[in-house]
């Protein structure tokens, strides 16, 4: 039985009606064409499906989309304003802190969270801040390197 | 993996409500806060036959209060919660939860609670051990009403409490012993994605002459619930918690606990490690006395 829900995602308000084993990310995914967030492990390990939900970093696989509701959802499609990229999706470009690119979307939600509780966080604190999302390609020195650019603490080499 | 026989995920809007649905649904029915633990089980094959899910986030059990006498904390207190909370940053009570709360991911911290921790009945998971070391008790609410549980209580076996059908968990009240008290955490595990191979929480109190009321818990691979380890306990009884009366109890626990063997760890290195794991707690515990 498919259950009605009322979420806001990336700014705009849905309605929706989900099935109550539907996770946030087949939501995304399947129903709204939103295919930034990532199906990896799907057990909550990998980190490539992270979204913002009410600005916390989720896994959105191991989230029932019908307990979101009136509750806002932030995926990698809502941060660039106006063609404009947001400041962590242009430090990802300018230090190239992307292989393969399926961890990446995940890994740059998880850096909003993390610069959103934690403006100026030290390279220990990125990488456990990062600790809930894998790069298979194991890149993860250019990607600590794109989160201190986008704090500003770092210009990009 | 998707839980395919579930029929509804229902929202009920007060604890009296969870209650009347956990009796006319019984066993068909589950609790859910955070559903970390429960996507996990999902996820391995472990649960099948779920057919409603009641989501406990409308209630307002996420509240964090102090007292001159204890902390209380809603059964949907986030790890995230606890770890921002400052009241637990600056005790050293209850330095163990922070522990505890460190090891997970930013993204199951924002979404796993403690009430779901403990309800899991897992022996490898972290609050519980700490809770049991804060001598922590349940709030248990059903439809006759309310109980406390002591925690020691609480785990009957692998993934069953002693609460009832109709029962679910509202929160937790720890005690705050007077000055001279504080707690600590740490566990082993092959990778920060699997299973404890052996956990360890404790705390001790120094006493006016001579130390008392310490606690010495241990989990993971060591048995179907946590292990309370009172020989070690009765040797830092007595004792000004000083390096030798450490070493002797973590000898004594290492003697008392019957851990077995997996593919994780043998039987005799989750021993040697708890031996390990209790004098480091008991020394990290013992600097942490304010």
């Amino acid at each position: 039985m498919k259950q009605k829900v009322t979420i806001t995602v990336n700014g705009e308000p849905t309605e929706l009606w989900a099935a109550p084993h539907e996770t946030l990310l087949e939501t995304l995914r399947n129903e709204m064409h939103l295919v930034g967030a990532k199906q990896g492990c799907d057990t909550g390990g990998c980190g490539c499906c992270t979204v913002l939900i009410d600005g916390q970093s989720r896994y959105s696989c191991m989230t029932y989309t019908v307990t979101l509701n009136g509750r806002n959802i932030t995926s990698v499609e809502g941060l660039a304003d106006n063609g404009e990229l947001d400041a962590v999706q242009q430090a990802f470009v300018d230090t190239g802190a992307v292989q393969c690119g399926y961890c990446t979307c995940g890994m740059i939600m998880a850096a909003k969270h993390l610069l959103s509780v934690n403006p100026k966080p030290s390279d220990r604190e990125i990488r456990k801040g990062l600790s809930g999302n894998l790069c298979r390609c194991t890149g993860y020195h250019k990607i600590v390197e794109a989160v201190r650019v986008a704090s500003g603490q770092h210009e990009a080499s | 993996m998707a839980l395919t026989t579930l029929e509804e995920i229902l929202r009920p809007g007060s604890v009296d409500e969870v209650a009347e649905l956990l009796l006319s649904h019984g066993e068909s029915a589950m609790v859910m806060a955070g559903g970390t633990f429960i996507h996990g089980l999902v996820a391995r094959g472990l649960v099948t036959d779920v057919r409603k899910l009641i989501d406990l986030s409308g209630l307002g059990l996420n509240q964090l209060q102090t007292d001159r006498k204890s902390l209380r904390m809603g059964s949907a207190v986030t790890f995230a919660e606890i770890e921002d909370s400052e009241t637990i940053m600056s005790s050293g009570v209850l330095a163990a939860l922070l522990d505890a709360v460190s090891y997970p991911p930013q993204q199951i911290k924002n979404a796993a609670t403690v009430g779901g921790c403990v309800a899991s009945a897992c022996p490898y998971l972290d609050l519980p051990i700490v809770l049991l070391a804060l001598d922590a008790s349940a709030t248990a609410a059903g439809s006759t009403g309310k109980r406390e549980i002591p925690l020691d209580k609480l785990f009957v076996s692998l993934f069953q409490t002693s609460l009832n059908t109709d029962e679910f968990i509202t929160g937790f009240t720890v005690p705050l012993p007077s000055a001279g008290t504080a707690s600590s955490f740490e566990k082993i595990e092959t990778t920060a994605n699997d299973l404890s191979i052996v956990s360890v929480g404790v705390r001790v109190t120094s006493g006016w002459r001579k130390s008392r009321n310490n606690r010495i818990f241990v989990g993971g691979g060591i048995g179907e619930v946590p292990f309370r380890c009172r020989s070690a306990e009765v040797i830092l009884d007595g004792s000004k918690l000083e390096d030798e009366a450490l070493q002797e109890a973590a000898g004594a626990a290492v003697e008392e606990i019957e851990p077995f063997g997996d593919h994780r760890a043998s039987a005799a290195y989750r021993k040697a490690m708890t031996g390990v794991l209790v004098e480091r707690n008991l020394r990290q515990a013992r600097a942490r006395i304010q």
